[in-house]
């Protein structure tokens, strides 16, 4: 669960809806790479070693998918959204700062690739005829409950992107279990000041809480 | 009789989300040319100053044609380290500083004594041109050891860093013909060595 407080789920790394343990279990596991290998394989990647190359594209590229696969509902779309990710990602892997954690670092790429993804769908008008082609063939089987958890999960993007860099490092830190510069009482800080921030953006752009 | 599956396992569809599928494989070539045109994009942009400097050098110096080649070929050099690691960028960063040193001095003896307080000479030769070239290199070349790094494997950050320290005095130095530029080479082997020997003996 990204912000539990604010009652906002985003979908785990493989595009499922799990509780926050055990989608923290699973991303501490999954994929090829430990993320504190991830970390020095994209550091190294970022120098210029380029023999690196494969291994953080195939340590990146599951999670990467999941998470467009899940936010936009659909293989074909995520497919489209999950190429450009790793694009911008490599695109940009040489400013990558390798004392921060990579994965993070990635996903928040990756969300941001996914979000500009359904707006241009909803520009399109395409998402007025989506739900019976898509919906019919959505991993939750039920089309309502479908429909409202990608709604949901629009709308925790768009307000993850009212947010400042910082709050949002702050957040996918915490939905991701990911170490970060600080800790105890200066990270529990930032979390609850990005959670009020968040809750903010949401109530100014939907009037939820 | 055991049970046998139809399906061979070629024919089990990969969830696209792995990375053995053949849209990973896909992603995987464009990511790949995307972070090298990023890197070629970055290397001619950190780079550039080179040419800001040459073209400081061609408006200054008696015989802009002379810069030229040595302006392509530092430009070059620069770009090529900057694509290739984050060690070679900085050994460009600091070849590209070291050089700017008897580069500005070779352009500043050929002007103070081409155009001097007695007026301007009808020729652009100066005799303080060599000497400042040398002298340039020789501080470039300390300049190269103190900023380079301490490690055994360090070999190629000294030889592109004088050698683009090198490129980018010469843009001054050349002016003065084969004297200056060799004076430079001089200068700068003189400065780096003493650094040179005493980190590989330590190392």
């Amino acid at each position: 669960m990204l912000v539990p407080s604010v009652g906002v789920t985003l979908p785990d790394p493989v595009g499922r809806l799990r509780p926050a343990g055990v989608l923290e279990r699973e991303v501490m596991t999954e994929g090829s790479l430990p993320r504190a290998e991830i970390d020095v394989w994209m550091a190294r990647l970022a120098a210029g070693e380029r023999e690196t190359f494969t291994r953080v594209f195939e340590a990146l590229w599951p999670r990467v998918f999941g998470l467009c696969r899940a936010t936009l509902g659909n293989d074909a779309d995520a497919a489209d959204a999950a190429q450009q990710a790793m694009m911008k990602l490599m695109e940009r892997a040489a400013d990558y700062d390798p004392n921060r954690p990579a994965l993070p670092w990635a996903l928040a790429i990756a969300a941001w690739e996914c979000r500009s993804a359904l707006r241009r769908r909803t520009r399109s008008r395409e998402v007025a005829s989506e739900p019976e082609s898509d919906l019919s063939t959505s991993q939750a089987g039920d089309p309502e409950s479908e429909l409202v958890r990608r709604d949901l999960v629009r709308r925790a993007l768009d307000a993850m992107n009212e947010l400042s860099d910082g709050d949002r490092a702050t957040l996918a830190a915490t939905f991701f279990d990911e170490p970060t510069e600080v800790a105890g009482a200066t990270l529990r800080k930032r979390r609850e000041r990005a959670i009020d921030r968040l809750r903010a953006a949401m109530r100014r752009l939907y009037g939820l809480d | 009789m055991a049970s046998t599956d139809p399906r061979s396992p070629s024919d089990v569809p990969i969830d696209p989300a792995d990375p053995r599928s053949p849209l990973a494989h896909e992603a995987e070539r464009r990511a790949r040319r995307v972070y090298e045109l990023a890197r070629i994009r970055r290397a001619v942009l950190a780079a550039s100053p080179i040419l800001a400097l040459a073209t400081v050098a061609a408006l200054v110096s008696p015989s802009p044609t002379r810069v030229v080649p040595f302006a392509l070929l530092s430009f070059g050099a620069a770009a090529l380290m900057v694509w290739q690691s984050r060690s070679m960028s900085r050994a460009a960063l600091v070849g590209m500083l070291a050089g700017t040193v008897p580069l500005a001095l070779s352009l500043a003896a050929n002007q103070w004594h081409a155009c001097g307080p007695h007026g301007c000479a009808s020729h652009g030769f100066s005799s303080f041109c060599a000497p400042a070239c040398a002298v340039g290199g020789l501080v470039a070349g300390l300049g190269v050891g103190l900023a380079s790094p301490r490690t055994r494997g360090a070999a190629p950050f000294w030889i592109g860093a004088s050698g683009l320290a090198w490129g980018v005095g010469a843009l001054g130095c050349a002016c003065v013909g084969a004297v200056g530029v060799v004076g430079l080479a001089v200068g700068l082997l003189a400065g780096v060595m003493p650094a040179w020997s005493v980190r590989t003996a330590r190392a």
